[in-house]
């Protein structure tokens, strides 16, 4: 009887600690920085590629590139009531001082799980930052005899703490739409997904941090 | 109490006692047997053997360290033989915990045990990349798209064993070494059957029955659990004797496995026996 007490208040204490940990995973961090997303697209049916114009696509790749890891950066600045300061791209430029240091960040960081202790750690130096938010963003093309073409975003993030270069948190996110053949030539229906699925993501990141949606 | 009721009620923890011991003696005495590979792995050792010096084969490490003990031995047998074969090794990994282990891999084994061999000419550490099948997807189609550089951060047109590489349909030969999704299964799926690129692969024992199906047409060979790292073992250590000092965890583990289930095997026997005694005496004294 008495052992079994003991085991149970030790499991008790032991899933406290572990909870306080995944909390303390983010929150502990009083700066983040947020890398740009590694963005790729994948076809599972090759004709798909032929109805995308290429070009378009790595335009809007460009422009995701710089629109989603800043958007979610702001909106993560705007609920963070300061508790965390979320460093968008504008003010990793500034502080990383000159456009190598900005591709250097680039590349050690994009779409990594691990960063070399010695480099991630110069970047905690010279952003002044603990953490970075590195991401993948997978656009998936396929086709459904039934039911025609769909998108799927494929979303996955990892927190890097800089000072060891290793992932404290991670997590990732996916959500599927159905297109019409135009829309897809267009191009535009990837904002569509994507825009719906940053919605869901940012509210769920607001959510693990703490952080209360509603102003 | 009879001997026989003593059997019958044995006590469980008698049994534990037993399945210890049946483990920690092997263990010290380093008690191992005979290993022969039988024909699923077999066809790993000689597509391996088969392959011509310079061939690329890439080493997808997707598993954690939970799986470390029944996968670790077969990573470190088949990247000794390929480097014997003077192959080209490409490493990768489909989990994020793979990343470690690949790291612990190219140190312990490729760099301790091949110094000769050259990083970026004759080996490569791409790391971990996240999309799961997606990302396997988006290899067989431009490998570069998604691999911009290695672990160390070097832009991969800047390594040479990088450059003849445009996709997953440039390697000869691909090693899927996983015990969970994605895995081997994604790897034939998404890369072996749409490629036509030859798949290999290494898994824990209890996976390994979902994927004998695939083979030998999908698949051209497994090794499950440790029972297959050993037998590679013994392969390797048969055509390459100079392997037969080297550590050989998969054929030391073997030996406390087998009496393990041997003594697992007698405990079965026995309660199947006292079940019978018992109910032919229940059947006598219902008759009397």
């Amino acid at each position: 009887m008495i052992r079994s007490v003991i085991l149970i208040l030790l499991l008790f204490i032991s899933s406290l600690y572990a909870s306080e940990n995944i909390e303390s995973g983010i929150s502990g961090y009083k700066t983040i920085a947020i890398a740009p997303p590694q963005i790729a697209q994948i076809y599972t049916n090759p004709n798909l590629s032929d109805d995308v114009d290429v070009d378009l696509i790595s335009e809007n790749q460009i422009k995701l590139f710089e629109e989603f890891g800043d958007n979610l950066c702001q909106t993560l600045a705007a609920k963070s009531d300061g508790s965390v300061e979320f460093l968008c791209y504008d003010e990793i430029r500034l502080r990383l001082k000159d456009a190598k240091s900005w591709d250097n960040f680039n590349r050690f960081l994009n779409g990594q799980s691990i960063v070399n202790e010695k480099i991630s750690r110069l970047f905690a130096e010279r952003l002044k930052a603990k953490g970075a938010i590195t991401s993948t963003l997978l656009f998936s093309y396929y086709e459904q005899p039934q039911s025609g073409r769909h998108i799927e975003v494929y979303y996955e993030w990892n927190l890097i703490n800089l000072m060891s270069g290793k992932s404290d948190t991670s997590g990732n996110y996916s959500r599927g739409i159905e297109i019409t053949e135009s829309e897809l030539i267009s191009g535009e229906n990837e904002y569509t997904c994507f825009e719906a699925m940053s919605e869901r993501f940012i509210d769920y990141f607001i959510n693990l941090l703490g952080f209360d949606r509603e102003e | 109490m009879t001997f026989f009721d003593r059997i019958k009620n044995i006590d469980r923890r008698i049994i534990f006692l037993f399945i210890a011991l049946s483990v920690i003696i092997p263990l010290l005495l380093n008690i191992t047997f005979k290993e022969e590979a039988g024909p699923i792995v077999r066809n790993i050792f000689d597509k391996i053997e088969s392959l011509p010096a310079g061939s690329r084969v890439l080493l997808s490490l997707d598993y954690g360290p939970s799986t470390v003990p029944e996968i670790q031995p077969m990573v470190n047998a088949l990247v000794r033989h390929s480097n014997e074969k003077d192959l080209k090794v490409f490493f990768m990994c489909l989990w994020a915990t793979g990343q470690n282990l690949t790291t612990i891999t190219v140190d312990s084994v490729q760099i301790r045990e091949f110094p000769d061999k050259v990083y970026g000419i004759d080996y490569v550490n791409l790391g971990y990349k996240a999309g799961n099948e997606g990302l396997i997807n988006v290899l067989i189609t431009d490998m570069k798209k998604m691999y911009t550089t290695d672990v160390f951060g070097t832009y991969i047109d800047d390594i040479e064993i990088m450059k003849p590489v445009r996709n997953l349909t440039s390697f000869d030969l691909i090693i899927g070494l996983g015990g969970g999704t994605p895995g081997i299964k994604e790897w034939i799926l998404f890369a072996g059957d749409p490629g036509n690129i030859p798949v290999v692969g290494g898994c824990t024992a209890v996976q390994a029955p979902l994927l004998y199906p695939y083979w030998p047409n999908q698949l051209l060979g497994l090794l499950g659990g440790i029972k297959g790292a050993a037998e590679y073992e013994s392969e390797l250590i048969k055509n390459y004797p100079k392997y037969k000092d080297k550590s050989q965890p998969g054929i030391k583990m073997m030996g406390p496995q087998a009496i393990a289930h041997i003594v697992i095997m007698l405990f079965i026997i026995i309660g199947n026996i006292t079940f019978f005694i018992e109910r032919s005496r229940e059947k006598k004294a219902g008759m009397g």
